[in-house]
């Protein structure tokens, strides 16, 4: 039994995590996931680790890790009259947030929209500039005294937009960046037939990647020791302004990273299973930084073989980043087949 | 049988319905199946704008029209776009329709295709990681913006939608704020002018009397663009008098210094006295004002010359009509999070049918 692709997006999408908050998700987190693992280990980290085990004792360990953080904000300022000024989380882009629409996670969650200068207002030429962050107002629609009795200094604040259907099999709406290869993560894993299964796999839901430190990851992979590993994270997909050499194509598989920073072994044994499975991959340079926590994760205790597998997206730190559920399917495809396989990682 | 929808019910089904400048069908039928039953007669308007009449006393034959008729207008039409092109790769270039800040387009997910039938698609953006950190902080040019709709190719794309096929923004209709005092959706501007005046007729239609003069009714097309239909709607009405409902930009926000607020949200309709088109007849004016003093209904002038609404067509119809507009204060206008305040739509319901009232004791 396996979740709707879709549907497992959706739910994991839904789910507030903005880098330094996720444990907060962790009872929704848990009554979605639970089905699929056998165990859940909580992380000092903040990092989710579900474990599936092949029932044999001693077995070799193999981590599937996706980051389950998302870019946000957090408040700085309230103001007297009712408005919010924030820090961002992660790489927000400032061209697409004036008029954006966000939630405030508070004492309640709250509805808020980010001001936009009235045209007006503006000053010749101020159409051409995205406004700077630190300049940004969140309007709640209450008023300073009220707004304070539920939001604090410090509170997390995340984009609105919920997960929805474009044509055929794609899917938009907030944090594709990094739900969409979470969901590949669990439905390998509930895919991953456990009399079969070579290992026992760890899936590592895993925390701060978005702030740049990656130490969800390395903690939860610490104490862990895996003995080999696979980062999966999301990746350009190939769109206007983005180059074919640094982008995959959506809808055409999994990406398989070929970097310096990655086991070349570990990813040719994946590249041929998706052979010999049939299913639809696809490759890309990233000579030295994969963007990813596979640098980090690789350079645990005495080091971990990593590889790393990604799902294309467009529009990538916006909150309608764009997904083909059949490349998460495929994603989930080659994690199953990897679960069965023992030895990759010599 | 009074029919089953209130103001901001109403409000929200407009405002969630497909209707940039130039397609305003949809929004047309929802508004003609609100209002037929609520007027004497519905007037032909080719330039697809629904047209009401409610007769006024002693001109109670359907071909007679009273010496003195008062317009009251609002305009069905959305900011949006038009699709200028289909790429090999199934992406849909598009031509703004709707000025030129495209800060607020970009990411937004939006509807295209046309009043019958429209897909999903989303405004794609090159990844913030790719783009040179010089350039960061500059807004996208709408050259380098593209709807997404999933196609994947134009082949597919072509399915479903087609050059000069249009697009607005896809946005929820949501209660927010303090006890839920405040509104946000898309095409506020002027979706709230729409549903105060189908309340208005019904709440006119139902009190059993007829006023001293004949109301005209007008939902008009194209006001966005500035090819306003409400300057063929004028011509064929006549009117004496109009008043325009509107939205206007509101800088009620902090750091914004009061001088430059323009609108303040909660403090009632704002009356405009002048704007880049328009001056408006300050007579009448005053008369409006004065009644929602005598009443204590809230109400403020703009503190702004900026903008311009159908005033600009409708005061030169003709040998002129004296002309009034009434705007509901609406912070980020133009994009696909209008916000408005839930009292100043009850505010400038209530001040309407006042100076209605007035007019059935034939007080001007």
């Amino acid at each position: 039994m396996y979740p709707d692709t879709k549907e497992l997006v959706a739910s994991l999408a839904s789910i507030m995590s903005v880098s330094g908050q996720e444990e907060r998700g962790r009872e929704a987190l848990c009554n979605i996931l639970q089905p699929y693992f056998d165990e859940y280990i909580p992380d000092p980290s903040g990092t989710h680790v579900f474990v599936r085990r092949c029932g044999r004792q001693g077995a070799p360990k193999l981590l599937l890790d996706a980051h389950f953080d998302e870019i946000g904000m957090m408040v700085r300022d309230i103001t007297e009259e009712g408005f919010l000024r924030v820090v961002s989380i992660g790489g927000l882009d400032r061209r697409i947030l004036p008029a954006a629409e966000v939630l405030i996670y508070g004492k309640e969650t709250l509805y808020g929209v980010i001001g936009a200068v009235p045209p007006h207002l503006q000053k010749a030429g101020d159409h051409k500039t995205a406004p700077a962050i630190e300049d940004l107002l969140i309007d709640t629609g209450y008023d300073g005294e009220t707004l304070r009795a539920l939001v604090d200094v410090g509170t997390p604040v995340g984009f609105y937009e919920k997960t929805a259907s474009l044509l055929g099999s794609r899917i938009c709406g907030r944090s594709m960046d990094n739900k969409a290869c979470c969901a590949a993560a669990v439905l390998g894993a509930a895919m991953a037939d456990r009399e079969n299964m070579a290992w026992d796999l760890y899936v590592t839901l895993s925390a701060r990647e978005e702030a740049g430190m990656a130490s969800g990851c390395s903690a939860a992979a610490y104490r862990i020791r895996p003995d080999a590993a696979i980062v999966t994270d999301v990746t350009f997909a190939a769109a206007p302004g983005v180059g074919e050499d640094e982008s995959g194509k959506m809808g055409g598989g999994p990406v398989l990273s070929l970097s310096a920073v990655t086991d070349r072994k570990l990813t040719e044994r994946l590249l041929q299973l998706c052979q010999q499975r049939e299913i639809p991959c696809q490759t890309c340079v990233d000579a030295c930084d994969t963007g990813t926590n596979a640098t980090m994760l690789s350079l645990v205790g005495a080091g971990i073989p990593t590889a790393v597998v990604s799902v294309p997206i467009t529009s990538m730190h916006t909150y309608n980043e764009t997904v083909d559920t059949v490349d998460i399917e495929a994603a989930a495809a080659l994690f199953a087949a990897a679960a069965k396989e023992g030895g990759l990682q010599s | 049988m009074k029919q089953d929808w209130t103001t901001l019910s109403l409000l929200e089904e407009l405002s969630c319905a497909f209707g940039p400048s130039g397609c305003e069908d949809a929004v047309a039928d929802i508004i003609r199946s609100r209002i037929a039953m609520y007027c004497d007669e519905l007037l032909p308007d080719p330039m697809g704008g629904v047209l009401a009449r409610i007769r006024g006393t002693g001109v109670l034959e359907a071909d007679t029209v009273s010496p003195r008729r008062l317009m009251l207008s609002c305009h069905m039409d959305e900011v949006g776009f038009m699709i200028r092109s289909i790429t090999e790769e199934g992406l849909l270039k598009i031509a703004s329709m709707c000025g030129n800040d495209t800060r607020v387009l970009a990411g937004r997910r939006v509807l295209v295709g046309n009043a019958a039938f429209q897909v999903r698609g989303v405004f794609g953006v090159k990844p913030l990681h790719l783009v040179k950190s010089a350039d960061r902080g500059n807004a996208l040019d709408i050259d380098e913006l593209y709807v997404d709709i999933g196609a994947g190719s134009r082949e597919a794309a072509e399915e479903v939608v087609h050059a000069g096929d249009f697009g607005t923004f896809e946005s929820d209709f949501v209660f927010f704020g303090r006890d839920g005092g405040y509104i946000k959706g898309k095409a506020l501007d002027d979706r709230l002018g729409c549903a105060i005046l189908c309340s208005i007729m019904r709440r006119v239609y139902e009190m059993g009397s007829r006023p001293a003069c004949d109301l005209y009714f007008a939902f008009t097309c194209r006001e966005e663009l500035g090819i306003s239909g409400a300057r063929t709607a004028a011509y064929r009405i006549d009117p004496d008098y109009a008043i325009i409902l509107e939205a206007t930009a509101a800088g009620d926000i902090s750091g914004t210094p009061e001088y430059r607020q323009v609108a303040r949200l909660g403090m009632g309709g704002a009356l405009s006295l002048m704007d880049r088109s328009t001056i408006y007849d300050r007579p009448f004016t005053d008369w409006i004002l004065e009644t929602a003093r005598a009443e204590s209904i809230p109400c403020q002038i703009k503190q702004y010359v900026s903008g311009g609404n159908d005033a600009a067509h409708i005061h030169k119809s003709r040998t002129g009509v004296r002309c009034a507009a009434i705007s509901a204060p609406a912070r980020y206008i133009h994009t696909a999070s209008n916000v408005v305040a839930k009292k100043d739509i009850a505010s400038i319901e209530q001040l309407l049918m006042a100076v209605i009232s007035r007019l059935y004791n034939g007080d001007k």
